[in-house]
């Protein structure tokens, strides 16, 4: 990878954070937050993305952008005002840079007028109400920032009297931390000397001799008048937003009228002190060369027209780190690849079977003769533990990162469907494992459009049921012991039963006589090949129905549950597992060699001796339980393995595959559960029909995960055959 | 036997010695000697059992834990067609990268490090299609007749034949 497309991921990843916090800033501001800081915030992502996209030349991205700032510049300073219609084209405009960005990132072209009706509503709005600024007219101008040298002349700059404009004394002072996040003050001085005429006096703090000379240290201060009919205290502000916190700073305003009394003797003044004392910044350090020394003042004092009044006293960089003891000197945070994470997290996660290979060796008789070894192993295992959690910990994250997708989609249904849908989010700082998160979007991102699309009716539809025009969808995440609870719920006309039941027997998916509770009926939805939408709409009737949820959410360990209360809404609730990296198995034995069944699929288990088992024709076996009649599959023989137990003594283990079709294994015993860590048989070798992948016992064996769903699939298919 | 860790770096300062020069890790299948290139082969290890696959070639022994990772282990001896190895803790695995996969092969002993020059690998004979399949050739040392496996073919038959 290139330097310069380290630079862009890293570019995209910021792109990514700061579209994320445009998102929630906004949904605050539209739910009535004005608080000046949040514009603020809007205004430097907007910033950022502009810049940055500036560097690697998204040319579209940033003259979009680039509107976009201008309208929340005129917004900030109140000139526009921020009404529900400007939030809205704010919110939308999100949308836009976010598929700028996203076009940008892979490289695809968008249409070349994309945007460009939001863009024209900017430019208007900034035209409409306020006098177009010099930058309006050329948006790109500030990018290539060119400017004519500011006259630094005295006399030059002497004011003419009485033109009106005010004074502004500024008086600017660097701390280290500005120099070392690169930032120039020369190129701040040049932006200001936009706003007006400009006098820049440099205001030398303590030079030390060469040899102690920091790079980065602070060893100047400058005071700034500026003379300006427009510059307001924010304008100049703005000039310094970027160095915030990097910097002492302290504006000053002075009337016009006073100014012009004011300045002309302090400037006279000062020219004096100037010729009176022409080195004024004297070396600290006796034994400094003393005309190394004097250079550097001398060039100090010939770069700045005449030299304030005598220096403040020496004030060396590090009494400014001390000063502000609680500000953070390195980042609190660290960016690393995922795949070394993930690396620690499978060596991790080796340990702890180890660990526990190391207790399951112990007996009593190591128990009695080496105390030592056994406490030491007790404190490893807590260790292990300890450092399992933390490490996983390492990969969470908050499910905010899925949720923040879901206001973007809820507005395009919104504008869809013509219904008006508001969204709530709970619990959306509760952290999952990377790799569910990472599983979740495609699932919940379904589950918001079968709520918008068949929950959520039209507003017309919800008066005239006295409900109120706007419905609600609310997303829910919560921790409930070693799972993750994720509710979709709206408050629309709810599962109509009926449909359900009668397109369900229609196609095949409910036999004609069976009879079902209001529960099963509503869990339909989730069958394969059902979708309720009678016509196909371009929402959520792409073809594939709410089994996609089901078999994306089983895929990685969990379940999905839905409640339906007719007229009132509906909850779908999804039961995800913490991590993926571990797995609840059940570990059987078949033919002596270990398998182990995911316990998300595992419905009950029964003793063979009980089993209620009938014969087919094929000679195939069904198992009966609770009236319903269930493949049976036997694992010894399906594997092609010997077993040498007692047909009475096996067990059956009943799981649900897909859909909730069911089948019954049959192993020769049943050993208990446990976590394991699931590892791919793949990697190393290839897909192994009926077998989902591998994991490490605790005795460093290999066991098979069984893959209950192709075990299933692949029987119905010989069967047919 | 066991800790017989070849890695990475040694492959850099031997290959460099001389270009011409092929060194090999030689094994034995009862009594024939056959060699890979040592710059394949990652690992040694004692046979310690494997488990089972179902549903796979008979040649395929297993899968076995190799520091968390999971390695199929191919039976040499049935995968030149006669018949399956009946292991003991003799046996020796040795672990070796195919491409971007470990696999481990099955083989009864290993005997030696061999130092070749690549102009003394000779084709191999037409004839027995097993032969020609398996083997990327054939050098002399010492007299004696040291096939050259192609690893790639060992692990491709099983995916085309499963």
């Amino acid at each position: 990878m290139s330097d310069l497309d380290e630079f862009k991921a890293t570019y995209f990843d910021e792109c990514s954070e700061l579209l994320l916090e445009l998102e929630e800033q906004f949904s605050a501001i539209q739910d009535g937050d004005r608080e000046a800081g949040r514009l603020n915030a809007v205004f430097r992502a907007i910033h950022s993305i502009k810049g940055g996209g500036g560097a690697f030349g998204f040319d579209a991205l940033v003259r979009f952008a680039h509107s976009f700032e201008t309208l929340l510049d005129y917004v900030r300073e109140g000139r526009i005002e921020l009404g529900e219609d400007v939030v809205v084209l704010c919110i939308r405009s999100i949308d836009i840079v976010a598929d700028f960005v996203a076009a940008a990132r892979s490289g695809e072209a968008l249409a070349a007028d994309y945007g460009a009706e939001e863009k024209a509503q900017f430019d208007a709005l900034a035209r409409g109400e306020v006098a177009p600024a010099p930058d309006d007219t050329a948006p790109m101008e500030d990018f290539d920032i060119d400017f004519t040298p500011v006259a630094v002349d005295l006399d030059s700059a002497r004011p003419a009297p009485s033109d009106g404009r005010a004074l502004w004394h500024i008086d600017f002072l660097p701390l280290p931390t500005l120099y070392e996040r690169a930032n120039d003050p020369l190129l701040l001085f040049r932006e200001l000397a936009l706003l007006g005429e400009m006098q820049v006096t440099a205001r030398p703090t303590s030079i030390p001799a060469l040899a102690d000379f920091e790079p980065f240290g602070v060893y100047c201060g400058w005071a700034l008048e500026l003379r300006s009919e427009t510059a307001t205290e924010a304008a100049i502000r703005e000039v310094f937003e970027f160095v915030e916190g990097d910097c002492l700073i302290d504006i000053a305003r002075q009337d016009a009228a006073e100014a012009d009394e004011d300045a002309v003797p302090s400037f006279a003044a000062l020219a004096e002190l100037a010729k009176a004392e022409p080195r004024a910044p004297r070396a600290p350090e006796p034994e400094a060369p003393a005309d190394l020394t004097a250079m550097l003042a001398d060039a100090l004092s010939e770069s700045a027209p005449a030299v304030a009044a005598p220096p403040p006293p020496s004030r060396p960089a590090e009494t400014d780190e001390s000063a502000n003891p609680g500000r953070p000197v390195g980042m609190a945070s660290i960016r690393v690849d995922l795949d070394k994470v993930d690396r620690v997290v499978n060596m991790v996660g080796e340990l702890v079977i180890t660990q526990s290979m190391l207790t399951q060796q112990m007996d009593d008789a190591i128990r009695d003769r080496y105390q030592e070894l056994v406490r030491g192993l007790e404190v490893l295992a807590q260790t292990t533990r300890g450092l399992q959690d933390a490490v996983m910990a390492i990969r969470a994250q908050p499910v905010k990162s899925v949720f923040s997708r879901m206001p973007r989609l809820v507005r395009e249904l919104s504008g869809r469907t013509g219904k008006k849908i508001r969204l709530e989010t709970i619990g959306e700082n509760t952290e999952i494992d990377k790799t569910v998160i990472e599983q979740l979007s495609d699932p919940l991102t379904h589950m918001v459009r079968n709520s918008a699309d068949h929950g959520i009716e039209d507003p017309a539809a919800r008066l005239a049921m006295g409900k109120p025009e706007t419905g609600t969808i609310r997303l829910s995440a919560e921790q409930a012991g070693g799972n993750i609870l994720i509710a979709v719920e709206d408050d629309g006309q709810g599962i109509d039963r009926e449909r359900v039941l009668a397109l369900a027997r229609k196609r095949g998916v409910v036999a004609p006589d069976q009879q079902l509770t209001e529960e099963q009926i509503d869990n339909l939805i989730f069958a394969p090949g059902f979708s309720t939408a009678s016509e196909v709409s371009d929402i959520s009737g792409r073809g594939v129905g709410m089994d996609v949820v089901l078999s994306n959410i089983k895929k990685i360990g969990g379940s999905v549950h839905v409640r339906s209360f007719v007229g009132k809404g509906t909850r779908m609730t999804l039961r995800l597992p913490l991590t993926l990296a571990v797995l609840d198995v059940m570990l059987v034995k078949v033919a002596g060699c270990p398998y182990v069944i995911p316990l998300s699929s595992i419905v009950e288990t029964i003793q063979n001796s009980r089993a209620d088992f009938g014969t087919m024709p094929s000679g195939g076996k069904v198992l009966q339980v609770r009236g319903e009649y269930v493949q049976v599959v036997d694992l010894a023989s399906r594997f092609a393995l010997e077993t040498g137990e007692e047909e009475a003594d096996r067990f059956v283990v009943l799981c649900e595959a897909e859909g909730n079709s069911k089948i019954a294994l049959v192993v020769d015993d049943i050993i208990g559960q446990q976590q394991v860590v699931i590892k791919s048989l793949e990697e190393n070798y290839e897909r192994i029909e009926g077998i989902a992948g591998g994991t490490i016992l605790g005795d460093g064996n290999v066991a098979l995960i069984v893959d209950v769903q192709s075990l299933k699939s692949t029987n119905a298919h010989r069967t047919a055959a | 036997m066991e800790a017989l860790g070849i890695r990475d770096d040694y492959h850099d300062s031997t290959a460099a010695t001389s270009q011409n020069a092929l060194q090999l890790i030689a094994f034995s299948i009862d009594e024939q000697i056959y060699g890979v290139e040592i710059t394949t082969v990652r690992e040694i290890r004692a046979w310690n059992g494997a488990t089972p696959l179902p549903n796979t070639r008979d040649y395929v022994r297993g899968v076995i834990n190799l520091r968390g990772t999971i390695v199929p282990i191919f039976d040499l001896r049935a995968r030149f067609g006669d018949g399956k190895t009946n292991p003991t803790k003799n046996h020796v695995v040795v672990v070796m990268s195919v491409g971007d996969k470990w696999i481990g092969i099955l083989v009864d002993a290993v005997s030696d490090i061999l130092t070749v020059s690549r102009d003394d690998i000779h084709a191999v004979p037409e004839g027995n299609s097993i032969d020609t399949e398996l083997l990327n050739g054939i050098v002399t040392h010492e007299n004696g007749m040291v096939g050259l496996i192609d690893l790639a073919a060992v692990v491709a038959g099983a995916r085309t034949d499963a």
